[in-house]
């Protein structure tokens, strides 16, 4: 075969490759695309009322390079309204200084990444919505014509993370682990909109994301009030849903027509064991004040603990392993502490 | 016919039919890439000398020479005629028409608005464009948002400019006056671990003109027969559609604080809290960066006294160098700009 020849096979043939080996494998009875149908918003009043009309999910791996996600709808109310999602679990990035000082001191421990996903949030009005809901991600470009009758494919979103980039850690997709939220500024009152949550990343160690999201007539910034970064965690908590067998929902969520691997509020969710726990404190980083004898720093004493725990019972911990089905023992939400980076191991 | 010359049948194999799937391959791969055939486009860019004359707030202190301190402080308007250092950046786009009726000047086309922010208008979704001059950090809190590149030749330029002309104070990370040249550029070498002005890049700091001198022939516009700035600006790599209309607005230093900002002699497109932060022991400030959305949507950053080009210059030949001249005055009578307004419209494309 002469070589021109062979170029263009390979040039071709590139595009019809199948490359889903290189994808997780879809799981029975777990959506990659999940439809949770219209949610309602909730009006602004306590955390606990807000964490008891959390909707939760459980979704898997497309097996093929398509993008997962969760779609959901809901009713502008002519006003501000915030969308809040937290995808599973708590991620945060180890303290390798050697003095040992705030801020870094509760993140002296390592976090275990295996168990983490993440899922990118925008919304928009559903008449402009591209995918199919339960069967295909999509988004809100409208393609149309400028005035030299060019094309131009013009994503009408009216809610994402993304704006210009005006401060240090906001106007940006939140990353792995972490709460992400958008606001739509003026929502039009009955007009159907449609909340879009790509799934960026499943955790590695069993492919399975879970999430909670809420959607509340306010500002982001009331939602959020006084809470720093680190205690956004804790507005939704317990989104790491354990995994179960196939066609499971709550009652509640059932009640509300919602689909299956669904629940509704922090009671009802099957969480992973403990991991409220370390939301919790990941929430509260440091109990007292830096220099006085009873300063604590809840996030690296649960780790400490985590591993005096698993020593004393003789388990190890199955990073990479799905844990609830094939790991040789416990999923631990701290990371290897022989994995922690020396001075210019970088 | 020599036997050695090819025949007609044979040419066509080795030249056309044997490279068919080489052709193919990478015309294949070239559609996966542009809709447009792409060209470094010349633009030549002419600032009539009146919009270089500005207004601006002058403080001046009275000295005691006996004791050396300040007694009285009065801040005037005062009027530099004619002067490089009163042209702010100079941005230009590349856009499908340039209309009238919109704004009480020239102003691009507009899509339509569609997000639920209240107030927002549609983007002017450009095809491309860039600047004449960016805001560069000057080593200086009291220089952020201020310094624009390619308009001082020298550091000594920049610290007159703003300590004897305007009456301001530079000081440094340890609280000392900058007073001159040398000192801010020891600032900034410290601040920036550079070792050249090419890193710096406040000053002239190459040779643009190539005539083996670096001085002020070598900064963005150069003064012309009758008195206007002018220069040529070069759009790189811009995908060319025929018939679209290059469009610029320049933004003059905002006289008497009416950006909205303590201190005079700002500018409305540069936005404080963003930009190189600089944290040097006392002093830990933004160096300022333009809005991210001055092509998208100009309306929100122009202000009073800004001048805009108001031609329709339809632009069908990439081979062409067409002149834009920013001719129109933006007037009085417009809104100010919201100096809070940070342009954070929750929208764009994930």
């Amino acid at each position: 075969m002469n070589r021109s020849l062979l170029i263009a096979l390979v040039a071709f043939g590139g595009c019809a490759k199948d490359l889903s080996f290189l994808y997780q494998a879809p799981i029975d009875g777990l959506e990659p695309v999940l439809h949770l149908g219209e949610i309602p918003v909730i009006p602004l009043t306590t955390r606990d009322d807000i964490r008891a009309n959390v909707v939760y999910g459980e979704i898997g791996p497309t097996g093929t390079p398509e993008t997962g996600g969760v779609t959901f709808t809901f009713r502008g109310v002519d006003g501000p309204l915030c969308i809040w999602m937290d995808p599973e679990l708590a991620t945060w990035v180890q303290a390798v200084e050697t003095s040992v000082q705030q801020p870094s001191a509760p993140y002296t421990q390592p976090d275990n990444l295996y168990d983490d996903g993440d899922l990118e949030l925008f919304a928009g009005l559903s008449v402009f919505y591209t995918g199919t809901p339960g069967a295909s991600m999509g988004d809100f470009a409208v393609r149309t014509k400028d005035q030299l009758g060019n094309d131009l494919q013009v994503q009408y979103v009216e809610c994402s993370p993304l704006g210009d980039s005006v401060g240090i850690e906001t106007n940006n997709y939140a990353g792995r682990g972490a709460p992400e939220s958008c606001e739509i500024g003026s929502s039009l009152g009955g007009s159907s909109y449609t909340a879009v949550l790509d799934a960026w990343s499943l955790p590695i160690d069993d492919g399975r994301l879970g999430f909670g999201v809420v959607v509340v007539a306010s500002t982001c910034e009331d939602l959020v009030g006084s809470l720093t970064p680190a205690q956004q965690e804790c507005l939704i908590l317990g989104e790491a849903v354990f995994p179960g067998e196939p066609g499971r929902r709550g009652a509640e969520a059932k009640r509300r027509g919602l689909p299956l691997n669904t629940w509704v509020g922090v009671d009802e969710v099957p969480s992973w064991p403990g991991s409220i726990d370390l939301e919790a404190a990941f929430c509260t980083p440091q109990e007292g004040f830096v220099g006085q004898d009873d300063v604590t720093y809840p996030l690296a004493d649960l780790c400490r603990a985590e591993r005096r725990a698993n020593r004393d019972a003789g388990t190890e911990c199955s990073w990479q392993l799905n844990a609830a089905v094939e790991g040789n023992g416990e999923r631990c939400y701290c990371g290897n502490i022989d994995d922690t980076p020396r001075a210019g191991s970088f | 016919m020599a036997p050695s010359m090819p025949t007609h049948r044979s040419l066509r194999a080795r030249s056309g039919l044997r490279r068919l799937p080489l052709l193919a391959a990478v015309a294949a791969s070239a559609g996966c890439f542009a809709d447009a055939p792409i060209f470094d486009l010349d633009l030549r860019v002419v600032i009539p000398k009146e919009a270089a004359t500005a207004e601006v707030a002058v403080r001046r202190d009275t000295i005691d020479p006996t004791t050396g301190n300040v007694v009285d402080s009065q801040v005037t308007l005062q009027t530099f005629e004619n002067d490089l250092r009163m042209l702010g950046p100079v941005y230009i786009g590349l856009y499908a028409d340039v209309v009238t009726d919109l704004e009480a000047y020239p102003t691009p086309i507009r899509g339509a608005a569609f997000q639920s922010v209240v107030g927002e208008e549609g983007e002017s979704y450009p095809y491309g464009g860039t600047s004449i001059g960016d805001f560069r950090f000057a080593c200086a809190r009291a220089l952020a948002c201020r310094v624009v590149s390619g308009r001082y030749e020298t550091y000594d330029d920049i610290v007159d400019f703003f300590t004897k002309d305007l009456g301001n104070e530079i000081f440094d990370a340890y609280g000392e006056p900058i007073t001159t040249g040398a000192r801010l550029k020891s600032a900034c070498y410290e601040i920036l671990n550079a070792t050249s002005d090419d890193e710096v890049r406040l000053t002239a700091y190459r040779d643009n003109n190539d005539d083996g001198e670096i001085d002020k022939k070598d900064l963005d516009f150069t003064k012309d027969a009758n008195g206007d700035w002018v220069t040529t600006v070069r759009l790189w790599q811009q995908e060319f559609f025929p018939g679209f209309k290059p469009w610029a607005f320049l933004d003059t230093p905002a006289s008497s604080g009416n950006s909205g900002r303590q201190t005079a002699f700002g500018f409305t497109t540069c936005n404080p809290e963003a930009g190189f932060r600089s944290s040097q022991y006392a002093a830990t400030f933004n160096a300022g960066v333009s809005y991210n959305d001055i092509l998208n949507r100009p309306y929100r950053r122009i202000a009073a006294d800004d001048w805009v080009s108001s031609a329709e210059i339809s632009w069908e030949d990439p081979y062409v160098v067409p002149e834009l001249v920013l001719d129109f005055k933006v007037p009085a009578s417009i809104a100010l700009p919201d100096p809070t307004d940070t342009g954070d419209t929750g929208g764009g494309a994930p």
